[in-house]
Order: C-alpha cells, then structure tokens, then sequence
C-alpha cells in the first residue's frame, strides 16, 4: 500500500489516544496500530488487584503476567527477563485497545516542582531539560482532559492544581489513620481521573473494583473517553492486532515507515510523523529492533538508549488498629500522606509517600473474602479464623512508593527469547543504588515508628519490589544529544520525524504516579511547533 | 443406619485401598451406609460444629441450623470425609467427661497436628467452612454490618466518611 499518512501512532493506550484524538480534530490522516485487541474488560470483577507471575521457559527469570480469567479477555500478556531477580521488574502493561489506560486505577499527580531538577538540588538523576512551570500549563489541560477529581490547594502540596471536580471525601478509615499517623504523615486526598458526580450523572459509585472494571464509566479510560469520538471518522485507521516489529529509516535518517505483522503478513506502514506510543519497554523493544543506517539500534546515536531505566520502589504493609476502621467503604483508596514528597534529607535518602487503602487488599475486600482467605491460605480454624476475620475490620494497606535512582547501568536491552510474533523479549538490568538501598533501609526504620504509635496493634511488611506498572527511563530527555535520547518535546535527537512517548523519557522518577506526567509529556510533544503540514 | 466404630474403621481401609485399586459393588453400598442426616441430628456434631465456627454466640445461633441443612444436602464423597472427621473427634471427646467448647478445639487441634488424620481433617474443614461462607447474611454478620460487594455501588456511597 503506498498511501502516506499524516501521523503514525504504534500503541493505543493513554498516550497513544491523546494524539490520535489531537491531530484527528486538527482534520489530520491517522493510523494508529495496536498489537493487542479490544478484548475488555470482566463483566463481573472477579479477579480485582492480584497479577501473578508465571515462569515461561527454562529461564526461571523469564516471566508472564495473568491473572485469572486474563485469557478470556487479552490474547496476549506481557512476557520479560529480568537480569537481576533480587528487586524485578514483573512489568504489567496490558496488550489491548487503551492499554494499560483501560485497567490504571487512575491515581493522578503532578510531579513536584524538585522532581524536575533533582540532580542540581541534590546531585542524583538527571535535570529535566524543562521545569515544572513549563510544564504545568500541559498538567492543567490533562487535568480537564480526563476530568480529574482532587483539591485545588493543600498547604502542603508542592503545586497548585486546575481540577475539574472536587477531591472525593476522605473515608472513616483516613480520618482514623490521619490521627493515628501525625505528626509523621500528613494524610490528604489524592487526586484522581474519576468523575466526581452523582452516580445518576455517570459519576464513581464506589465499587471497589475500578482498575478492573467500573461500572458507571466514571474512571477515565483513553479508548472510551478519547478514541470512541473519532471511530466512524473516515480520515481514521485503527488497525488491530497488528504488532509493529520495527521502523525504518529513509538515507537521510528520517523516518520512512513501520513494519507490522497483520494476519501473519508484514506490511509497511508509510506517514510523516512518527509516535511511538507503546509504554516504555515495547517501545524500547521496537527500537532496539530496528536498524539505524550505521546498522545500531534506531535513536541510539547517544548510546543511551535503554540506560537509565527505573520504577518505583513500593514497601507494601499490612496494618492492624486498635479502633474498629469499617474497611472497604467508599472508594478503594482516597487518601496519601504527601509531605514526605520534598522531605529534608533528600540529600540522602529520596522521596517517598505513603497510600492508604481502605481496606487489606494483602487478604481481601468483603468479610466473606477475608474468611475464605484465613481459611485457604493460613489454615486457620475455629475461634482464630473467627477472631482474624473480624479482625480484618481494623486493617488496612499502607503502600510506600519510593522514588529510585536513574543510573545509567540500570537498562532495558533485548533478550535471546523471542515472542509468539518473532519480536525479541526486553531484558531489564537493574541493581538497587546505594540512595536506593538507603531509602529502602529508612522505610523499613519508618514501619517500626509506626509499630510504636498508640494504637497501632500491628504492622507487617507483605513484600517489595520494583512497581511493575511504571517503567521510566530508557530514552531519557535532554538538550544534549550526546547525553540524552529525546529532546524536550519528546522527539529523537536522530529522527526529525520520530515521537518516542510515554514514561521512558523521564530523568527522575519521582515519588508518585507517572501518568499525569506521562499524558503531560504526550500534550507537549503533539504541540511540537516544528510539526508542520 | 449410623456409623460405627467398626464401619468407620472399615471405611478408612477400604478408602485407602479404593484410591490404588477402585471400588467394588459392596463396598460402595456400605459407604452409603452412613447416614448424614442421623450424624448432623447428634448432640456431639453440634458440639463438633461449633468447635470449628463459634455458632454459640449471639448473632450466629441461627447459622448453625442453616448449616446442618446445607449439610444433609451435600454430595455423597462430601458427607464421606465430613463423617470421617466427626468420627475421629468423636472418639476422643464423648468419651472423657464433659463436654466443652475448649476440650473440642484441643482435640481438634491434635487431629490437625498429627500425620495421619491431618489431611483428612483439614479437608473435612475446608467443606464445612466452604458451606459456612455460603450461608446467606453470613458476611454481613463476620462484620456486624453490610459490606459492599465488589462491581456494585458502595453500600455506604453517602455516608462512608462516618462510622456506620
Ligand atoms: C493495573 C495498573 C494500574 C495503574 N494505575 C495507575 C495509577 O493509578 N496512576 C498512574 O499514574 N498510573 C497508573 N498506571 C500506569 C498507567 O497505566 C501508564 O503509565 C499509562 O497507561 C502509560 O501510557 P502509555 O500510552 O505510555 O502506554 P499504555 O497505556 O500501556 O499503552 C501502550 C499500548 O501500546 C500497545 N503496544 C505495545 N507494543 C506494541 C507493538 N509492538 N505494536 C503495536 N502496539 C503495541 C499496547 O498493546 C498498548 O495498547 C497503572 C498501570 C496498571 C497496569
């Protein structure tokens, strides 16, 4: 086929559907082509929070995620290896029309203002090639893009906010907590992209089961909310199930077409511009793939590309109160402690926050749940069973997130393994820093603070790890092309017409949720002024 | 007819033998022989019962009579290994003086940790706790009050910022 589209986007999720949705009302020609299909979601949510991993191959450290019933509604799951097994990267992204954006729980922040320039105030990661306020106009407009609930003002936020709704009350849980936590943590309401309005206006209805499946449509999906508008447009090609294997580049370096596999077909897709819009390791994966004309990996003239890969670190906690806490009411989770975002010693240790959920998801949602949990998992019987179930209306999750260091050991290259379409696995590479060990050692210190407050019956550490739902890093931004992969707005210091989105271009991670920034970054990138028709 | 010393013993045999070699026709017509509706009617299973879920307290009695229902109702391999534990329990607590909830859970609490009647005790409670957790309201009651089921609205969507 020789038609030459205007824009070309690889992936459909959060990212991929802002610049369909921006360049389609612009009156533009779009493909977009997406590897997994629309395959969603439960009717009924069975399986709400717990991905497990499955060993695939005589690597014990090549893993899949499921979960159950995944079968049923994804042809495809993500596979990996990981390197180092100690602190891995289970990454979680979703094959399908919205990906990740059509399962994300929806916990939306800006970064702060010093996560921007960590490097100059504290000497770890990278400075961003912009500030917060250059950014911030871009936060504003994702904020009524996905009609984001939160407070405009908080003392102790580090950034004013433009939401559109009101923050979603704190539940008694929080209350109880906020006490029990002060003066360490200061426990305010998150920000989320969730409508809230009555339920009869399509408003959050509490089910508890959003990340899965939300019944009025109030968590803001980027297939519904931002794709759904443009399917009858005839300048629209959404072409599914179709993996993109690789780019490839005319002689001067620019960017010529994709090639994707369609009903076992390669064929090669033709545009002007370029947007890599597949989350951070597919996309990596397409480049390292691909060969640039001096026969390296595609925007890799810097040799960075893949390095200073990252997550969040999480330390997640099982917490008992003495006073009953009426778990599970409301929505999952409302509430985060926040000032430990631009904490003092920052020097040394990074930065962290603490979410709370409104119930132990460690064993379950309803008391019914948690009975049949005690049961299967811990043997429990009799009185104990009774008395732990009972129990469970006094405990709830608390989930540090840390931010982790951007080093550039730390990288994502190609494994030996290859996909069921010949696309070689990612392979991460990533060891704790000293910072990052030293985070993690105050964190574990922070639980026995917490052991020790008045009330607090217990506080057990479930597990940790690398946040598999947030890759950062690995075509990191700069001015500098020798020292970065994309510049400002996201394009390829190598390809004039090549986008790389999505969480790779960090230089920092931060201490909280990507996808704001992420969606920012995307914003940013679509109004690139050296785009021109 | 009720089960016996004797009949159970022989069931714990031929069980055993039935899992290497099936099973014949009179063997399969005793194991029939046990009768779940006069076991469920012994004071002893509601003592048994009651060791395994406090049905005792306030706000649970009625539960326990729901339970015996589900009970008698339940596939014919179910009753088998319920009526084998209860049959262990049996044999020590009847026996020895009074009967009380804390004796109960001692004997209970040997069975599950000695080798040889572990396994079939633990599967004993997982078919009993199983049908617990079926009872209707039951949930409702673990807690002392509604609870939100997953995929619905909150049961507390106006108020859930206050102790119910
Ligand atoms: C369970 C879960 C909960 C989350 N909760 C939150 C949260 O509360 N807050 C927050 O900030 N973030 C959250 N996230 C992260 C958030 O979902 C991601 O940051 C965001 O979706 C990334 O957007 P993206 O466009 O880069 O990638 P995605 O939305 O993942 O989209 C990538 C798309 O590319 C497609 N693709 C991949 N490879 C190819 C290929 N070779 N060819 C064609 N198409 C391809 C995929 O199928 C997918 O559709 C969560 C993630 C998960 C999994």
């Amino acid at each position: 086929m020789n038609r030459t589209f205007d824009i070309c986007i690889v992936g459909s999720g959060i990212t991929g559907s802002i610049v369909a949705d921006h360049f389609l009302s612009k009156g533009l020609s779009v493909v977009m082509v997406e590897r997994g299909k629309n395959a969603y979601l439960p009717q009924s949510a069975r399986e709400l929070w717990h991905e497990r991993w499955e060993k695939i191959s005589d690597n014990p450290l090549i893993t899949k995620n499921s979960w159950k019933g995944a079968s049923e509604y994804f042809d495809d799951l993500v596979e990996i290896e990981n390197v180092n097994s100690d602190f891995a990267f289970h990454y979680n992204m979703k094959y399908g029309l919205g990906g990740s954006g059509a399962v994300w729980s929806a916990a939306s922040w800006r970064l702060t203002p010093q996560d921007f320039q960590t490097k100059s105030l504290f000497g770890y990661s990278r400075d961003w090639p912009f500030t917060y306020d250059d950014l911030a106009p871009y936060y504003d407009k994702v904020e009524e893009m996905f009609f984001t609930s939160g407070p405009k003002e908080e003392p102790s936020w580090p950034w004013k906010n433009n939401y559109t709704y009101p923050p979603f009350k704190q539940s008694y849980l929080d209350k109880v907590v906020s006490k029990i936590f002060a003066p360490e943590f200061e426990i305010l309401p998150n920000a989320f992209s969730v409508k809230n309005i009555p339920p009869s206006e399509g408003g959050c209805i509490g089910s508890k089961t959003c990340v899965r499946y939300c019944p009025t449509e109030a968590v803001f999906r980027p297939q519904i909310h931002l794709l759904d508008k443009h399917l009858n447009n005839p300048r629209f090609n959404l072409i599914m199930g179709a993996p993109c294997m690789k780019i490839n580049l005319k002689k001067e370096r620019s960017l010529e077409s994709i090639t994707i596999l369609q009903d076992d077909a390669k064929r090669d897709i033709r545009a002007k511009y370029f947007f890599l819009a597949a989350n951070t390791i597919e996309n990596l994966r397409i480049l390292h793939n691909s060969k640039d004309t001096g026969n390296g990996p595609v925007a890799d003239s810097s040799g960075l590309l893949g390095s200073f890969f990252a997550s969040h670190g999480a330390l997640v906690t099982s917490v008992i109160t003495e006073p009953i806490l009426y778990t599970g009411r409301g929505r999952p989770t409302t509430s985060s402690a926040i000032n430990t975002l631009n904490h003092g010693e920052r020097d040394r240790i990074n930065a962290y926050m603490m979410e709370i959920w409104n119930f132990d998801w460690n064993i379950a949602l309803s008391p019914i749940a948690v009975f049949r949990t005690f049961r299967a998992k811990e043997r429990h019987w009799g009185r104990t069973l009774f008395e732990k179930t009972r129990e469970a209306d006094r405990r709830f999750a608390a989930t540090l997130i840390f931010e982790l260091e951007m080093r550039r050991d730390n990288k994502v290259t190609l494994s030996k393994v290859k996909d069921k379409f010949g696309l070689p696995l990612a392979k991460v590479d990533f060891t704790l820093g000293l910072r990052d060990k030293e985070t993690f050692d105050y964190l574990r210190e922070l639980t026995n603070l917490i052991k020790k407050k008045d009330k607090i019956v217990d506080i057990q550490i479930k597990g940790y790890g690398l946040n598999g739902n947030h890759p950062l890093g690995g075509y990191v931004c700069g001015e500098d092309p020798n020292n970065s992969v994309v510049d400002g707005y996201m394009r390829s210091h190598d390809h004039a017409n090549l986008y790389i989105l999505g969480g790779g271009a960090f230089n920092s991670t931060g201490a909280l949720n990507p996808t704001h920034t992420i969606a920012a970054l995307a914003l940013r990138a679509v109004n690139d002024r050296r785009i021109v028709f | 007819m009720p089960v016996t010393r004797r009949s159970f013993l022989q069931f714990l045999f031929y069980s055993f033998t039935f899992l290497s070699t099936g099973c014949s026709d009179d063997k399969a017509r005793e194991i029939e022989d046990f009768d779940i509706n006069a076991v469920v009617a012994e004071k002893t299973f509601s003592s048994f019962l009651n060791v395994i879920f406090p049905f005792h307290l306030p706000g649970f009695r009625n539960f326990s009579h729901e339970l015996h229902k589900r009970l008698k109702r339940l596939k014919k391999h179910e009753t088998e290994v319920i009526i084998n534990a209860y049959q262990l329990f049996k044999e020590k607590y009847v026996p020895f003086g009074e009967e009380s909830v804390s004796k109960g859970e001692k004997i209970l609490s040997r069975l599950l940790k000695d080798k040889t009647t572990e396994e079939q005790t633990n599967r004993a409670l997982d078919i009993i706790y199983d049908n617990i957790s079926k009872l209707r309201g039951f949930g409702h009651s673990l807690w002392g009050r509604e609870y939100s089921k997953a995929g619905e609205m909150c049961q507390y969507w106006e108020s859930y910022d206050k102790a119910p």
